[in-house]
């Protein structure tokens, strides 16, 4: 079974056979350098609510995303849907953007920062959240997000969130599913 | 032979399931029992537990790793890799001594909470887990403040008991503060005793109450600001030592009354010593059942609902008087059935709040109600189902010289959530964001202060320069409401007014000093003479318009 990439490689190499110009069995770090820019792998970040209990509306948006391999930046596009996510509607999964890396990095290391004032509706009452501390950092393998092409965070509302002054406070509890 | 198959398939069957690993886990984290804690004297120990869970009902699951970087000095025993069984969990203990507030400072210069440290989260814990195919994270938050929390201002402070099985009074109390604008509870502590009579003194802001659980004698106790309860000293009373101590307020003079429910006596006490100055019956023609009271401003009296007879009652502290209005409270212009009312307060300002507790009418009854002292009528300005309060407490007096709190501020959501607020500081005139434009209309000031700084309301990715003037004006534009609404003067904004104002660097640096601002005097109660009951953000955004730079 070869990974996405690895097969994207593959096709990539036939194509220079097809034009004389190396074999296919010639290794990734010789093609790397025979195409310039190295091919690179799609990965989606999604953010979905769970355990949304008596919210019927719990609105946050998407602050900063921070995608890194050695602390150096990876090219993330957010995305559009990002900007007010409904996160009591648990049967949906919200995409923040897509990543892009090249098949030599076998790991990155995700920061998402959510933008730092929400709203909710709980029982016909809405209020705030204070989403300051809402950073949800991990690092995720390539081995992982070759699975599904997509890492899935899960906010467990009802561990997430708790009375502060002036609304509720969001202290991210969270599952990583790839 | 079929028989040889299945016990063979079975055999397979029971070593696969022995090695099957469940992949559900989940993080949890608390710090001294609490998401969120509060440090206001040094040192402090601070106990952090971290859980890992495994959730799957049927499967035990291997935990690869657990990490808190914050944590580091403490050994995570047992460690990681261990394997889990189902619906059971590992539990780690961690003690921190935090010697001084520049030591949580400092945490929170490296703890991965970006924001940190600011004035209201010092430091954030992040506890992780990782298994074979994820990971979970948990967290917690704690404020350190350089000195005692509590000011005199216009925080409500209510505490609630629990109850036996007979119906006595029960540990634990637990604190709670209360904000009338949003309904929000904040939970700040818990006593190993059971009390009532809380009560706000304003000479060393500080709170007190007397712990009484119907069996044990009472006695006079502080409140510190994380709920946890200290003797002073055993009540000398000539009320039974089954006694229920139900109300306590301080008067102008900084000694500490409160009413006893069986023996409807009143009591004096000097909040030094816990020594009582005097005792007496208070002196009634009516039936009274009254669950707290508070001291006025304005006239020294104690201000009660009396839920025997549904009106608002009076008493002279010095003589023990009891005074009934003339007729009984009407709620929102309405005779109410039977009312129940746990905690009054009053304000600097004279005037008169109730939140209710629950009775018949609970639909009514339940919330926060101002009260028209003359008539003993409430109107309601919060209705949040709640669960029952013994009391309540406020500051009522101010004392010259007293340390004051900080000045009141509020962050972008709280006028992009409270039109009343709004409105009151764009009626001062338009906001000049130098550079950035101006705004004078409601839905362009909600416009600024709901923009998503990623992405536009067209959908259209913001670049970093428009993401940063995104950021930049909705704090300037919250220091400017902040500086018309709670007179709070805004830092210098003039620098947007110069062509250079669009230098990303200077940009940045200017946005972080107004959002410092802006987060500076959240702790700080809102006057409740402001009347902010209410906040509707979900309305807001919708009448948003998105901004031009």
């Amino acid at each position: 079974m070869k990974s996405p990439s690895q097969v994207r490689w593959m096709r990539a190499a036939c194509v220079l056979v097809a034009m004389g110009a190396s074999s296919c069995d010639t290794s990734e770090d010789d093609l790397r350098r025979a195409l310039g820019d190295p091919i690179l792998d799609a990965f989606e970040i999604r953010l979905r609510g769970q355990d949304a209990v008596r919210y019927e509306k719990l609105l946050l948006g998407m602050g900063q995303v921070d995608v890194t391999f050695f602390g150096e930046p990876v090219r993330f596009d957010p995305s559009p849907d990002a900007r007010a996510m409904d996160l009591a509607a648990t049967d949906h999964a919200h995409l923040l953007g897509r990543f892009f890396i090249p098949s030599y990095m076998k790991h990155v290391d995700i920061t998402v920062r959510l933008d730092d004032v929400g709203a909710f509706m709980e029982d016909g009452a809405t209020g705030l959240i204070n989403a300051q501390a809402g950073t949800i950092q991990f690092t995720a393998t390539r081995n992982a997000l070759e699975q599904r092409s997509r890492v899935v965070i899960h906010l467990h509302l009802k561990d997430s969130l708790f009375e502060g002054r002036g609304g509720k406070t969001l202290l991210p509890a969270t599952y990583i599913a790839y | 032979m079929m028989e040889r198959k299945w016990l063979a398939l079975l055999f397979i069957g029971a070593v696969w399931a022995s090695q099957a690993r469940a992949n559900d886990f989940r993080a949890g984290q608390f710090v001294n029992g609490l998401k969120q804690y509060t440090v206001d004297a040094y040192p402090a120990t601070l106990r952090f537990t971290l859980t890992a869970t495994n959730i799957d009902p049927r499967l035990p699951s291997e935990l690869h790793a657990a990490v808190d970087p914050l944590l580091q000095s403490c050994t995570l025993s047992p460690p990681p890799p261990l394997v889990v069984p189902p619906g059971e969990q590992v539990r780690y203990q961690c003690e921190l001594q935090v010697r001084s507030y520049g030591d949580c400072l400092s945490m929170g210069e490296k703890d991965s909470n970006p924001a940190t440290p600011n004035n209201e989260v010092t430091f954030t814990s992040t506890f992780s887990i990782t298994w074979a195919s994820g990971a979970s994270h948990a967290g917690t938050n704690v404020l350190c403040l350089p000195q005692p929390s509590l000011f005199c201002d216009d925080t409500v402070y209510l505490s609630r008991t629990a109850a036996s099985p007979d119906g006595r009074p029960t540990a634990p109390s637990r604190l709670y503060i209360f904000d009338p604008a949003t309904g929000a509870l904040t939970p700040q502590g818990e006593a190993s005793l059971a009390y009532d009579a809380l009560a706000f003194n304003h000479f060393d802001n500080t709170l007190y109450a007397i712990a009484a659980d119907g069996v044990s004698p009472p006695s006079f106790i502080r409140v510190g600001s994380d709920g946890a309860a200290s003797i002073i000293a055993p009540l000398d009373s000539a009320a039974p030592r089954t006694a229920l101590w139900t109300a306590g307020a301080f008067l102008r003079d900084g000694t500490y009354v409160a009413f006893e429910h069986g023996s409807q006596r009143l009591i004096r006490v000097d909040p030094t010593t816990g020594q009582t100055l005097s005792e007496q019956q208070v002196s009634t023609s009516f039936d009274l059942r009254m669950t707290d009271f508070a001291v006025s401003p304005r006239d020294g009296r104690l201000y009660a609902f009396n839920n025997a007879t549904q009106r608002l009652t009076t008493i002279d502290p010095h003589t023990g008087v009891a005074t009934d209005a003339a007729a009984p409270s009407r709620i929102d212009g309405k005779a109410s059935v039977n009312p129940i009312m746990g905690a009054a307060v009053f304000t600097r300002d004279g005037e008169l709040f109730l939140h209710g507790a629950q009775g018949p009418d609970d639909n009514r009854t339940n919330g926060f109600h101002a009260v028209d002292v003359d008539t003993g009528d409430l109107t309601t300005l919060i209705k949040r189902p709640a669960p029952p309060f013994g009391d309540g407490a406020m500051c009522a007096f101010y004392l010259w010289g007293a340390p004051r709190p900080q000045p009141a501020t509020r962050d972008r959501g709280f006028f992009g959530a409270s039109e009343s607020a709004l409105l009151e500081c764009l009626a001062h005139g338009p906001v000049s964001l130098g550079a950035l434009g101006e705004v004078s209309t409601l839905s362009s000031a909600l416009g600024v202060l709901w923009a998503n700084p990623v992405i536009a309301s067209n959908h259209e990715r913001r670049t970093p320069v428009e993401s940063l003037k995104v950021r930049t004006a909705r704090e300037a534009l919250t220091a400017v409401c902040n500086e018309r609404f709670f007179g709070t003067p805004a830092p210098n904004l003039s620098a947007l007014e110069e062509p250079a104002a669009l230098d990303l660097e200077r940009m940045e640096a200017l946005r972080q000093r107004l959002e410092r601002h802006n987060h500076s005097g959240r702790r700080t109660a809102i006057p409740l003479r402001k009347r902010i009951f209410a906040v509707d953000p979900l309305r807001a955004m919708e009448r948003a318009e998105e901004p031009r730079f």
